[in-house]
């Protein structure tokens, strides 16, 4: 009698030993491809990213279950994708709350990037805890990456770097006499971490076409009086006025440049060209002419098509929500280093991305380590570059580099 | 010479901005005791739905001021009936504590109503503004911004009008009487729902229109209702609760304080300044710049 | 009630091995939201102050802790760090209530609310301006070896939520807090009776600065990031006053139950809706429904009188 006891509870612990050692292996089968991440559809950043950028990314998870998923060798099949992206508000606290229930409770394979700077620090420290793979987007402060985390990359090149291609145009320009010689630069920047560091470039890449920096204006997030400073320039008469601010607020600026006189020779506002809006908030009068920098682009290589047909159901056109092209190579390069790396496993495909190069809609993606940008040592940034563009007769034009042009610059006066 | 002039006239423009944020406001606090915390969004949705009218279907301005009104008109009798009724019988600090609350929920869910909408069914930038009124004005050696003077003189014309309302019409004084001392209100046997009916569709109307002549000038965003509702309540404070000709000069006051800064300090300090003299006007004068201390 | 008390403590003290880090952050959080709620009742429940600043003591507490945390000569002190960071974060926290409380003071209702206000926009256009000493709109990091792990960080949180409701308990119950209600009640009228009314003004506000900024050093060891916006935006200053107020004034529990009920609802709206239009349009219009229908907060709604349990609760 004790020993039927005795053994039948050592047969029931052995046997559940045995389901305990082999459970793992058994839930090791993966049914899908788990991403997931948050996205400011309401708040302040909602501005800039809002719902169009969840919805684009819904889409693209769409798009690729419908071309049969993702490859994974491992397991010999196509895995569909599970995207679950969460509205944030804008709040960083919310946002680690959901990234870290991501993580923990709907239990992801692997991170989307969230909007704006801030969120990103915040939303990488999550990804850096438990060792889970994050592809940002638009996030292109050195900040960000210059924290020495093993487990971001980003797509975007950083913003100190924008400068460089609008000054090398520039120089280019004034070198083949399509723009008038220009000495003096002026430099405004608004004060939230993005833009300061488009003003970074601005101010410290001027010397690239030779020009001196007279005035550098910071201005408070969001402001919207100008006057006192554009009184300055008027006095000083810089050749160009950099603008390093938001649409709204260079928007401002602009109108009120206008109405106090203030006429430079070139007025370069980065953000203007970012929206095929800020036409109309300030008049075609005042836009055109003003140069810019650009996400979007008329690309001609990697999955153009795949691209312009999610943008086009979602329903935007021309240059609206030029960042959709960040999102849609950080996506894709998650993707492509999955299917490289055979894999779900995430040390696996972060080593993956680490080496990854493919050619996509810019030309090719890789991300850079031990890079100096802005005086920071940074890790795994990436190259798509943004491209200098004009507002030519209420429309935004693309001007450098010759493949993707689609106008030549015109003086402004 | 020309320079100091042109910034105090940019700081006395940039003062009827801030009062056109403010005098609706002020009218609604002082004679309805409602703090409405979404008065920001009101304004925001004013200036949004003008852009759409006068912008995106081209229709002339002033058809599309017309419409704004009826529009906001029908969003006052909905804000007057389902928010105000319900806290209208309520003491004094109840009504205030209600409001406060009911209207910060009632914003919240506007804004993002908006945000989305917008984004949705209009386009993918929810930033509006609008270019219809911009000219430079050249006096002497002085440049002066066009779509500010407007603004200045829209809102000077306006305060006007709303203080005459209150000082000489009968409606007006109703509605003093019914800040001040509710139960007598009741006992001479007006109606104040009625009264409060009226008081509330001029309110938001005011604060729509307002929003748009703001956005002639100032881009706005779906989200900038309550950053604008905290500033707009400043300026109402400076220039004492109640008191419309006050904000006029509250709103000069911070204008001119501003541009000065921004001229010698930098426009970084630009806001630290104002919030400066805000404190210290109200440390001085408890009660703001005119205010007679209705609480 | 007691029993329900403890017991109610006893359980949020368990939990932790129950709930999942993402949970166990929302709890952490919600902690921090309650302190800050129930020092800001102090001032408006007991003293009749509508404080609309009072994330102003987070955001210092915040920001000084890091601040300091991140000079080399603070570093090497071992156990000590932490002493002088949260020391000096609730000095300077109860300084500037000291200081502040002398010109705020002349204030009284929707002036006093507006320069509260004020307040926090100044800090918060201080901390965007000095960049060199709070690295401006860049932020500040904590250095990851101060890192406080939120399964710390809760205890420590529920610890200090608990002394913060138990002060209000304290002063609902003690000769302190009745000289704080004389004054709500009529200010003149206690000065006459020889009440020190500046000397209980500014008690009060002390009082209410140090938990907030414990909070606040609290929330930048978890978080690793602060900057402008996280440490000293507006809601820290407005959603303890909506807390406040949808959980009852003047009351002990009030705090607990409105930050609760605010708490609950901002889950279910983000964490669990999943409908394409957006979570904050809902809260939005619950938040105003709540409000609509609870006229002076749930301590002293009718339905609360109706549930035995929390009966006693609400006329504690």
């Amino acid at each position: 009698m004790r020993f039927r006891v005795i053994s039948v509870s050592a047969a029931l612990v052995l046997g559940a030993v045995f389901v305990i050692a082999l459970a793992p292996s058994i839930r090791a089968q993966p049914k899908e491809i788990k991403i997931g991440g948050t996205m400011a559809v309401t708040g302040n950043f909602a501005v800039e990213w809002g719902p169009k950028a969840k919805q684009f990314m819904e889409a693209w998870a769409t798009m690729m279950n419908e071309r049969g998923g993702i490859f994974v060798k491992e397991v010999n099949a196509k895995l569909p994708i599970k995207l679950i992206v969460y509205d944030d508000g804008s709040s960083a606290d919310r946002a680690v709350e959901l990234y870290e229930r991501l993580a923990t409770t709907d239990k992801v394979d692997f991170f989307t990037g969230p909007a704006s700077s801030p969120i990103t620090i915040k939303a990488s420290t999550v990804a850096e805890k438990y060792g889970i793979p994050m592809v940002t987007a638009e996030a292109n402060s050195p900040a960000i990456f210059a924290r020495g985390f093993k487990w971001l990359v980003g797509a975007d090149r950083p913003a100190p770097q924008w400068a460089e291609d609008y000054y090398k145009m520039v120089k280019a320009l004034m070198d083949a006499g399509a723009m008038p010689p220009l000495k003096t630069v002026a430099v405004i920047q608004e004060n939230t971490p993005h833009t300061m560091d488009v003003g970074w470039g601005g101010i410290n890449r001027a010397t690239i076409a030779g020009l001196t920096v007279v005035a550098t204006e910071t201005v408070p997030p969001n402001s919207s009086d100008f006057s006192a400073i554009i009184g300055k320039l008027k006095a000083l008469n810089p050749d160009i006025i950099y603008v390093a601010a938001w649409a709204g607020t260079a928007a401002a600026f602009a109108k009120q440049a206008f109405e106090l006189g203030l006429k430079p020779k070139e007025l370069h506002i980065p953000h203007s060209t970012i929206t095929e809006k800020w036409g109309g908030m300030v008049g075609q009068n005042i836009a055109d002419g003003v140069t810019g920098t650009t996400h979007e682009a008329h690309f001609k290589k990697g999955d153009k098509d795949a691209y312009f047909a999610l943008r086009q159901k979602v329903g935007l056109s021309g240059f609206d929500a030029g960042w959709t092209s960040l999102r849609f190579i950080a996506l894709e390069a998650l993707g492509k280093a999955i299917e490289q790396a055979g894999s779900l496993d995430r040390t696996k495909v972060m080593a993956t991305l680490r080496t990854l190069k493919y050619e996509t809609l810019h030309g090719e993606l890789h991300f850079s380590f031990g890079v100096e940008v802005a005086g920071k040592k940074v890790d795994g940034v990436g190259n798509k570059f943004v491209f200098p563009a004009q507002w030519q007769n209420g429309k935004i034009e693309v001007l450098w580099p010759a493949d993707v042009a689609t106008a030549k610059y015109r003086p402004r006066m | 010479m020309a320079r100091g002039l042109e910034l105090v006239i940019s700081g006395l423009s940039l003062g009827g901005v801030y009062a056109l944020l403010a005098f609706a406001m002020s009218l609604t606090i002082s004679t309805t005791r409602v703090l409405n915390v979404a008065h920001g969004v009101f304004f925001v949705w004013g200036g949004a739905f003008f852009v759409i009218l006068s912008r995106h279907l081209g229709l002339h301005p002033v058809l599309s001021i017309a419409l704004l009104t009826l529009l906001f008109f029908f969003l006052a009798l909905l804000f007057e009936w389902g928010i105000v009724r319900t806290l209208l019988g309520r003491s004094v600090h109840l009504l205030l504590v209600g409001s406060i609350m009911a209207t910060f929920g009632l914003g919240l869910s506007m804004e993002s109503a908006l945000g989305y909408s917008w984004v949705t069914f209009v386009d993918p930038y929810p930033v509006f503004s609008s270019s219809l009124v911009m000219f430079p004005v050249h006096l002497g050696g002085v440049s002066l911004s066009g779509s500010r003077l407007v603004i200045l003189a829209f809102v000077v014309v306006t305060v006007t009008a709303f203080h005459l309302f209150l000082q000489r019409t009968f409606l007006g004084k109703g509605a003093r009487a019914m800040a001040q001392n509710f139960d007598g209100f009741l006992v001479i046997g007006l109606n104040p729902f009625r009264l409060s009916l009226i008081l509330f569709s001029l309110a938001i109307v005011a604060t729509a229109i307002s929003g748009a002549f703001y956005v002639l000038a100032v881009p706005l965003d779906p989200y900038q209702g309550l950053p604008l509702t905290l500033k707009s309540f400043t300026v109402v404070i400076l220039a004492g609760v109640g008191n419309l000709p006050g904000t006029l000069v509250a709103g000069a006051l911070l204008g001119l304080a501003e541009v000065i800064t921004s001229q010698f300090f930098g426009t970084v300090w630009a806001p630290a300044v104002s919030l400066a003299v805000l404190f210290l006007v109200l440390v001085f004068r408890p009660t703001g710049l005119f205010g007679k201390g209705l609480d | 009630m007691k029993a329900l008390v403890l017991g109610s403590v006893a359980l949020l003290g368990v939990l932790p091995f129950a709930l999942s880090s993402s949970w166990l952050l929302v709890m952490f959080l919600s902690f921090l939201w309650l302190i800050l709620t129930a020092n800001y009742d102090i001032l408006d429940g007991f003293l009749g102050y509508i404080n609309l600043g009072q994330g102003a003591f987070f955001g210092l507490g915040a920001y000084v802790a890091t601040v300091l945390l991140n000079v080399p000569q603070m570093q090497e002190l071992g156990v000590l760090t932490y002493v002088v960071a949260a020391g000096s974060a609730l000095g300077v926290a109860a300084l500037f209530a000291a200081v502040m409380a002398f010109p705020l003071f002349r204030l009284k209702g929707l002036y006093f609310a507006i320069a509260t206000l004020i307040l926090i926009f100044l800090l918060q256009v201080l901390a965007l301006n000095l960049a060199e000493l709070t690295g401006g709109s860049y932020g500040l990091y904590v250095p990851p070896r101060f890192f406080m792990s939120t399964f710390v960080g809760y205890y420590l949180a529920l610890t200090l939520a608990v002394a913060a409701v138990a002060v209000n308990w304290y002063l609902s119950r003690s000769t302190l807090g009745l000289a704080f209600r004389c004054i709500k009640g009529d200010d003149h009228a206690a000065g006459s009776i020889g009440l020190d009314l500046m000397r209980y003004k500014i008690l009060a506000l002390v009082i209410g600065s140090l938990p907030s900024a414990a909070a606040g050093v609290l929330f930048a060891l978890n978080s690793g990031f602060i900057d402008p916006n996280i440490a000293l935006g507006v809601e820290r200053s407005l959603l303890p006053a909506l807390m406040a107020l949808l959980g009852g004034t003047g009351t002990v529990f009030g705090p607990v139950f409105g930050t609760g009920l605010i708490r609950i609802m901002e889950t279910i709206f983000f964490h669990y809706l999943h409908l394409p239009v957006p979570s904050m349009l809902f809260f939005g219009l619950t938040l105003m429904l709540v409000a609509l229908l609870i006229p002076d907060g749930l301590m002293r709604s009718p339905w609360i009188k109706r549930l035995p349990a929390l009966r006693r609760l609400a006329s504690v």
